[in-house]
């Protein structure tokens, strides 16, 4: 089986045990693969290889755990219809990286269960307050600063907040440190910056 | 898996991690039962897909009505039938959920190239 | 906090950005053909609009 890893342009050294093949213009970055039983492994493994092409490539796309093909035609074939889209994403994510926030909290009171409608909806209007502040007061600072962002529009409790900023490579300490500073506004949730990350976030949908 | 640069990326932090580290610590240790435990057959892909999709929806209703609920434009009849009514579809959702055996988690994950809509 | 605690808060990050981000060519449900693209693209745009009806009512 080979491996597809990620989408790369200006890619200065190739891992070994690595391939690079030009398809309809692009370049994709791929290896050979036994079946591994453990995913979370898998995943890992996966994660280290893109992360070590970023710091080796202009641009670079990761693709997605999963994507094998029995040979390098196959993949060839898949990648072809695909590739005049990569080429543009690739240009917008050159030079970037990806950062994320995520803010984690427990607003709820404990043993709280609603007796009708309006006490469910009370209970849910507290959560709700708080999400539209950490939307303006966090969230929009932040995306002012990056290039592009992606929210998850609903996280399972506690999470209060989870997005993924595209920004510029020598910009990521300042971010992180403006999360941070942004972040210690709110003393009872507690808001976690990681990174610097390949663009996984922004390798699909809409800018 | 330890001391692997790959992992040591916390640019920051604020507030009390120790929660949250534990809750991560947590969802790795459930990793590999709940992905390697069950493949991913055509019908769970769907059923994650269509129930994201109707979380999705149930969350923006239900935020709109909480918008109008917070302006004060909803009177009380409004809003005790709106809340059992969310009341009911969130019951309904944690059902569809339990029977394909899907946490929260496996929802919020799955939008793809839709996650960028909101 | 511990190094590993901050270790076990990335891996979750990263694990999650691998086995649900990044460019898909295949598709989790292994249904690649035509009729499942134009499924998505439909509730792309039935979401589309419900996104911008939440956004402009929060702007009003």
């Amino acid at each position: 089986m080979i491996r597809l890893y990620a989408f790369v342009d200006g890619l200065r050294v190739l891992p070994s045990g690595l391939r690079l093949m030009r398809i309809h213009g692009v370049d994709a970055v791929a290896g050979e693969v036994r079946n591994c039983d453990d995913r979370l492994q898998a995943a890992v493994v996966h994660g280290r290889v893109v992360e070590s092409l970023r710091e080796q490539a202009d641009a670079l796309l990761p693709v997605r755990l999963g994507e094998d093909f029995v040979d390098e035609a196959a993949l060839a074939i898949a990648v072809a219809p695909r590739a005049h889209g990569l080429r543009a994403r690739l240009d917008d994510v050159r030079g970037c990286v990806e950062v994320g926030v995520r803010v984690v909290g427990d607003v709820s009171s404990p043993g709280e269960e609603p007796r009708d409608g309006a006490s469910y909806m009370r209970m849910r209007l507290e959560p709700w307050r708080l999400r539209n502040a950490l939307e303006e007061s966090l969230h929009a600072p932040l995306e002012r600063r990056a290039r592009a962002t992606r929210v998850a529009p609903f996280g399972a409790a506690p999470v209060m907040l989870e997005a993924s900023y595209l920004v510029s490579a020598g910009a990521v300490e300042d971010f992180a440190g403006e999360a941070v500073e942004l972040g210690s506004a709110w003393p009872r949730l507690s808001v976690t910056c990681t990174g610097p990350w390949a663009p996984y976030s922004f390798a699909e949908g809409e800018a | 898996m330890r001391d692997d640069p790959v992992l040591t990326k916390l640019l920051g932090s604020t507030g009390d991690l120790d929660g949250v580290a534990r809750r991560a610590g947590g969802a790795v240790n459930a990793f590999p039962s709940r992905i390697g435990a069950d493949p991913e057959t055509v019908e769970r892909g769907l059923a994650q897909l269509v129930l994201t999709l109707v979380e999705l929806l149930r969350q923006l209703m239900e935020r709109q009505a909480l918008r109008r609920m917070d302006e004060g434009v909803l009177t009380d009849e409004e809003i005790e039938r709106m809340g059992e009514t969310f009341m009911k579809l969130a019951e309904r959702m944690d059902e569809l959920k339990a029977e394909f055996g899907l946490e929260d988690e496996d929802l919020n994950l799955q939008l793809g190239p839709l996650g960028s809509l909101l | 906090m511990t190094a590993l605690a901050a270790e076990d808060i990335t891996l979750v990050d990263l694990v999650d950005r691998v086995l649900n981000k990044g460019v898909v060519l295949t598709g989790d449900v292994t249904l690649s053909v035509a009729d499942v693209d134009l499924v998505y693209v439909g509730l792309r745009v039935l979401l589309a609009s419900a996104g911008t009806l939440d956004r402009l009512e929060r702007e009003r």
